[in-house]
């Protein structure tokens, strides 16, 4: 290990524990504690990774999480930063985005043709001529992109979960600490995450020399721990603030949805580069990267450095780097008049030579740009414009950045806070709030620690006062004392264009330019035409120098020129922990796990899961005709507890229903039903079904299977505007309701009940309540199938006992159970319609031929008026029932099939079947009104372009006279 | 004389119960494998399926005043709560509707003498899936499945919400010996419901359990 | 993920509940003409401001009326309809 320091004060490292890891096919060996970047840099790799356009060699740059060119496959895991990508013993990391390895990449030739890839070249070259495009798109592809998937990924459910709190911190530096402290004393839920996996912030790597910071931060994390209503949860990244406080929590295991009462967002600044030739060589690292790497990892950064700084952080970074053994060569100092606080003092005592009004012009490298040997520094005239000519070469391995800072502020963007830029400190800061959210430390603009320790404090109080605790004093708002921390235009010209702005996508200034002059003068427009800020770390380290460079191109303010949208996610999340755990509820029947075992094709039918037929797969006509067969001649058993089920009661029960349906009900008999037809208040059909009277103020009704629910909460609705003394009970899910069809059914059933339901007693359309098997229930005489039929509604729970007792009466008549596609099949015989299935979103009563079902001179029921509107309009289409000639050489039509008069779309087919008697093809199909008298030609275009021909007859096509099911 | 078996219910039980109880047509499973593993189990962690108990509801302007003839206090406002004499639970849902389920020991459920309700009170067929999640972890199940703040929570008053993706009546009892939340949910939704549930405490190592552990007056 | 206020069933968040479309006072048929009758099932009044909204909370089957300003993405008030209160 040749850079690693010797046991520093607070690391995070494990010296105790070792591990030996890969990295490209090479062993080496880390520290429990290590990020990848930290122990390749500990055993002297420079290059870990190959950036996206030009394949240039990158090493550390930020070592915060934005280190977007040091992206690694482990296993089926790919694009990981290796600078947040904890070691963990064997692992097998590789670069990617490289041909051949990362330290010979032979797509690094790409480098030497940049000159002829300016911006937009892409959308210029490849445009024309059209016909060779699949060709360049499939060559670009193979070059494109970043790691590889995995295709043998196996999916892993992820649980998500949801959380609770009155107040939110993100960052547990010095004001996120303090911030706790302060509202966990007050009582408050807080939650303090952190994205690292210990806390501190710039605790741990800025102030780490510093006896009074230190001091302060053991206290403040002694009160955090102390403090069981404060759950400090570090490993976790805030990632999206969405409406009404809701925070995407991320962690190694899952996303948390975790509701705020208040968020306070502490979450620093990320250090920003500058833009000089071949600003991205290896070695070369912001500053505050440099001291992470001293102070959490042990790690040498490199052995002799040149600082470029702007600012007071570069003398301290100077000192603490001398500290460590690390032999600085120079300061170069943006600005003219260099720092004369006591940091710039401290510098010049330890002799360390100070140049003044100094850039780096460009880095000098050897062995194909992946070692550092050097700097060219040169002097700055008086518009900040370099002087090449009076250069002065500086030999060293590393150079550390540090001219200034931009605010973390994605969280506090997303929840809608207003920045405005300050001079002051030259960055952005908050300038509005939305209510609950609060900001504090680095992002507010607050640089000292102590300052920002009183900055979370405040914002803590200003939070709880948010959350109505009383008599709390609050603390004034702090200012930034002294020079800006950050420096206004840290970016500079060179003629070779390797001068980067954007490390992701390899722009560089010249870009900026060619962009600019092709007319893009918004941020917006720049962005989508350089892809700046479009890269993994999504412009953390380029957005801001961006936003600098088109002010000063636009000749306007930075508040003018303005920012990109920040959106959710702040850092990449793995996107098996959006997906979580899928709960998309299914309705069962009580009968489900009796169908299963019977040998049901179960299906979906909105949200409910039906037998369609029983039998094998591959046997589906076969088996439906059987079962259709079988009720015709003998007796099935259908579970058709999926139907919609209400109970309608109250001393105002009739005269709702009869403003909701079309028809009447106040003088309907007890123990009878009724046809309901119900449309909507544009007079479209909704909802049918039978009303049973069990009372003079108790209806029992039912509903269609797929429209049953939001049949429900519309009746709710209209019981609020009627104003009518009713109750309305959703029973859909409390019963179940079984089909018993066929001539044989009333001897089934009278050996199970003591109802008297001979033909005399129990006659059609009649309705009794007693007891079948035993059990308590509503029987409906109801023919959809067209056969004689009970319906038998029972308690949910009693389904099984009553299915099964019928079957086993039912045993010496052969009894056997249908599904739902047989009982299409038997009432499509039947000429009856399916509201929803042959009537659609615009059918009207008169289309589908169901006047008779709206009672004359009813003063109202919801639809009554638009009907009296359509009545006076011509009919466009009519629902009619049609046969098919032999069609066995053709494909059979299907649903949703057009209906055609030579060329014109005269129609559609709504429903189709073969015939279980005659087997030849029926269905009903809306058709222009001229061809929908019987006996009118018809013709159906199937798929692929075939017609075949039928006639339109008169309905039903089963038993006209109704006599099988009396 | 018991009942015969008539009632099921909706959910997959793990096995064959060691002992179980006739409960109105209904058997209550009282414990799988080992009573005193139950108990333990549901101090930590544990899901209960009492779907067997037997539930009615009333509806209608004269629902109170009928009630009030048959039992013992009834709650004064909208989602609070009374208990029956043996631990079964009276919720006022509504204004004018109540939903009652009995305990574990097979007390009747009020009923007209006459079989003739009043005017103005009309009995609801309530066959709700009704289910236990109990134990200390079970708060955090419900994190995983629920948006809604539990830690808030009054006791012994029902929250409507939506659970796992199912509109859902929840329930966070007292007076059990256990953290101790019910759930009730229409039957059709109650598979969906219970199979998740099931998977997320097999994770927390949570078992099904009999609804001795729950009732400390069983035997 | 907004929360909205039941007035029965209080804060939840915006899942628990289903949208029903513009509020309109309820008007008497036989009052409006033909074009007037189309107008008022078939229009919607869709400019941003103030909007008054039917919502469902779907586990405890509670229609109530939010007053919702969309132009500052805020809800002013929920209420029970009652016919004083939504027909003003």
């Amino acid at each position: 290990m040749t850079s690693r320091l010797p046991p520093q004060p607070g690391e995070w490292i494990n010296r105790e524990q070792p591990l030996d890891f890969q990295f490209e096919g090479v062993s080496y060996q880390g520290f429990t504690g290590d990020v990848l970047s930290s122990a390749l840099w500990a055993n002297g790799v420079r290059v870990l990774g190959r950036s996206f356009k030009y394949h240039r060699p990158r090493g550390i740059y930020s070592l915060a999480n934005h280190d977007a060119n040091a992206l690694v496959s482990v296993g089926s895991r790919t694009n990981l930063r290796a600078d947040c990508l904890p070691l963990e013993a064997n692992l097998q990391a590789s670069a990617v985005n490289t041909l051949g390895s990362v330290s010979r990449d032979h797509l690094a030739i790409m480098d030497r043709f940049s000159r002829f890839l300016p911006v937009g070249f892409y959308y210029k070259a490849f445009h024309t001529p059209r016909r060779l495009f699949p060709f360049y798109e499939n060559q670009m592809r193979k070059v494109a992109g970043l790691g590889r998937i995995d295709p043998q990924y196996r999916e892993a459910a992820t649980a998500k979960q949801y959380d609770f709190c009155d107040l939110l911190i993100v960052g547990a530096g010095p004001a996120g600490l303090s911030a706790a402290v302060d509202a966990g004393e007050r009582g408050l839920r807080v939650i303090l995450v952190d994205e690292n996996p210990h806390p501190g912030g710039s605790f741990t790597w800025q102030w780490r020399r510093h006896a009074e910071a230190l001091e302060r931060c053991e206290q403040l994390l002694n009160r955090v721990h102390a403090l069981d209503n404060i759950d400090l949860r570090v490993g976790t990244l805030a990632a999206g603030c969405y409406s009404d406080r809701w925070v995407a929590l991320f962690d190694q295991q899952r996303m948390t949805k975790l509701r705020a009462a208040a968020v306070l967002v502490a979450s620093g600044c990320f250090e920003q580069p500058a833009v000089f030739q071949n600003n991205d060589a290896p070695g070369i690292m912001l500053g505050s990267a440099a001291q992470r790497l001293v102070h959490r990892y042990a790690v040498q950064p490199f052995s002799q450095g040149v600082i470029l700084g702007a600012n007071r952080d570069a003398y301290r970074l100077a000192s603490d780097l001398t500290t460590h053994g690390i032999d600085v060569t120079a300061i170069c100092d943006l600005r003219p008049e260099g720092e004369s606080s006591p940091a710039g003092t401290r510098v010049q005592e330890l002799g360390i030579p100070i140049y003044r009004g100094y850039t780096i012009y460009q880095a000098e490298t050897r062995r194909r740009g992946t070692q550092l040997t050097g700097v060219i520094a040169c002097p700055l005239d008086r518009q900040g414009d370099t002087q090449p000519q009076a250069g002065l070469s500086l030999p060293c391995d590393g150079v550390a950045v540090s001219v200034g800072w931009a605010p973390d502020a994605g969280l506090l963007y997303q929840a809608g806070a207003r920045f405005q830029y300050q001079s002051a400190v030259e960055q952005f800061v908050p300038h509005t709030l939305p209510p609950g959210l609060f900001a504090a430390g680095r992002v507010n603009g607050i640089f000292s620690w102590a300052d920002q320790c009183i900055d979370g404090q405040r914002a803590a109080r200003a939070a709880a006062i948010h959350l109505g605790h009383p008599d709390i004093t609050e603390i004034p708002t702090l200012t930034h004392q002294g020079t800006p921390p950050s420096h206004p235009y840290p970016i500079f010209p060179h003629p070779e264009k390797h001068n980067f702005v954007d490390f992701d996508e390899d722009i560089h200034l010249a870009d900026f330019k060619n962009a600019h002059q092709e007319g893009y003068d918004n941020i917006e427009l720049v962005k989508r035409f350089t892809t700046v800020g479009m890269g993994p770390s999504q412009g953390k380290l380029s957005n801001m120098n961006a936003i600098r460079i088109l002010a000063r191109q636009n000749n306007a303010t930075i508040d003018a020129t303005g920012t990109t949208t920040s959106r959710p996610f702040q850092h990449p999340v793995p996107i098996g922990h959006l997906a979580g755990r899928r709960f998309h509820p299914l309705r069962r029947t009580p009968l489900d796990a009796w169908h299963r075992q019977a040998g049901a094709q179960m299906a979906h039918a909105g949200a409910w899961l039906r037998p369609e037929y029983y039998g094998a797969a591959d046997e589906r006509a076969q088996s439906i005709l059987a079962e259709a067969e079988h009720v015709r001649q003998r007796v099935g058993l259908i579970d058709v507890s999926t139907l919609g089920k209400l109970q309608v009661t109250g001393p105002d029960a009739a005269e709702f229903l009869e403003r909701i349906y079309t028809g009447r009900f106040q003088k309907q008999s007890t123990q009878r039903l009724r046809y309901g037809l119900a449309c909507d208040e544009t007079g479209t059909v909704l909802e049918d079904g039978v009303i049973a009277r069990l009372a003079h103020d108790h209806f029992y009704v039912t509903a269609t299977s797929g429209g049953s629910g939001s049949f429900y909460r519309e009746l709710l609705r209209w019981r609020q505007l009627f104003q009518l003394d009713v109750q309305i009970s959703n029973l859909t899910g409390q019963l179940a309701a079984l089909n018993l069809a066929g001539p044989d059914s009333r001897d089934v059933l009278k050996e199970l009940t003591c109802i008297d339901i001979s033909g005399e007693a129990f006659p059609y359309l009649g309705v009794r309540v007693g007891t079948v098997a035993g059990v308590p229930a509503t029987l409906m005489r109801v023919g959809f199938v067209g056969e004689l039929g009970y319906e038998i509604h029972v308690p949910a729970s009693s389904a099984v006992h009553v299915w099964e007792q019928l079957c086993e009466t039912g045993r010496p008549f052969g009894l056997k159970p249908f599904g739902v596609e047989t009982q299409r099949l038997l009432r499509l015989e039947k000429g009856h319609l399916i509201v929803g299935h042959d009537t659609d979103a615009l059918t009207y009563p008169a289309e589908a031929d169901l006047q008779w079902a709206i009672a004359q001179n009813k003063p109202f029921f919801v639809g009554s008026r638009s009907l009296e509107i359509l009545q006076k309009r011509p009919l466009m289409r009519k629902l009619v029932g049609f046969r098919l000639k032999d069609t066995e050489d053709k494909p059979f039509p299907e649903e949703c099939h057009l209906i055609l008069d030579g060329e014109t779309i005269v129609g559609r087919v709504t429903s189709i079947a073969r015939d279980s008697t005659l087997k030849h093809p029926i269905g009903m199909a809306f058709v222009e009104p001229r061809l929908a008298s019987p006996g009118s030609p018809l013709a159906i275009r199937t798929a692929p372009g075939t017609t075949v021909t039928g006639e339109v007859c008169s309905l039903p096509f089963y038993d006209p006279d109704n006599l099988r099911q009396q | 004389m018991p009942l015969p078996i008539t009632r099921t219910s909706p959910f997959e039980l793990p096995s064959t119960p060691g002992a179980s109880r006739d409960l109105a047509g209904a058997s209550l499973a009282l414990w799988f494998d080992d009573p005193e593993r139950e108990r333990q189990a549901a101090q930590r962690l544990a899901l209960c399926d009492l779907s067997a108990l037997p539930k009615a509801g009333y509806k209608g302007n004269g629902a109170t005043a009928w009630l009030q003839t048959h039992q013992t206090p009834l709650p004064a406002e909208t989602f609070e709560s009374t208990r029956l004499t043996d631990g079964g639970i009276i919720v006022k849902v509504a204004a004018d509707e109540y939903f009652l389920e009995a305990g574990p020991s097979g007390v009747d459920l009020p009923v007209p003498s006459n079989g003739e309700f009043p005017p103005d009170c009309f009995p609801v067929v309530r066959e709700d899936a009704s289910l236990v999640l109990c134990g200390a972890r079970a708060a955090a199940v419900l994190l995983q499945v629920c948006g809604y703040d539990f830690s808030t929570a009054t006791l012994d008053r029902v929250i409507y919400t939506r659970v796992a993706g199912v509109d859902s009546a929840v329930f966070p009892a007292a007076g059990y010996p256990h953290t101790h939340v019910k759930l009730w949910c229409d039957r059709s939704y109650a598979v969906s419901l219970w199979n998740s549930l099931v998977e997320i405490c097999e994770e927390f190592e949570g078992p099904i359990i009999g609804a001795q552990a729950l009732f400390t007056d069983l035997p | 993920m907004k929360i909205l206020t039941c007035p029965l069933n209080g804060p939840r968040p915006i899942q628990e509940f289903h949208y029903g479309g513009e509020f309109r006072p309820p008007l008497d048929p036989a009052q409006l003409n033909d074009a007037d009758w189309g107008q008022e099932v078939h229009h919607r009044h869709g400019e941003p401001g103030v909007k008054r909204e039917w919502w469902y909370h779907t586990a405890s089957g509670t229609w109530f009326i939010a007053e919702r300003d969309n132009l500052q993405d805020r809800v002013i008030q929920t209420y029970l309809y009652t016919p004083e209160r939504g027909n003003d």
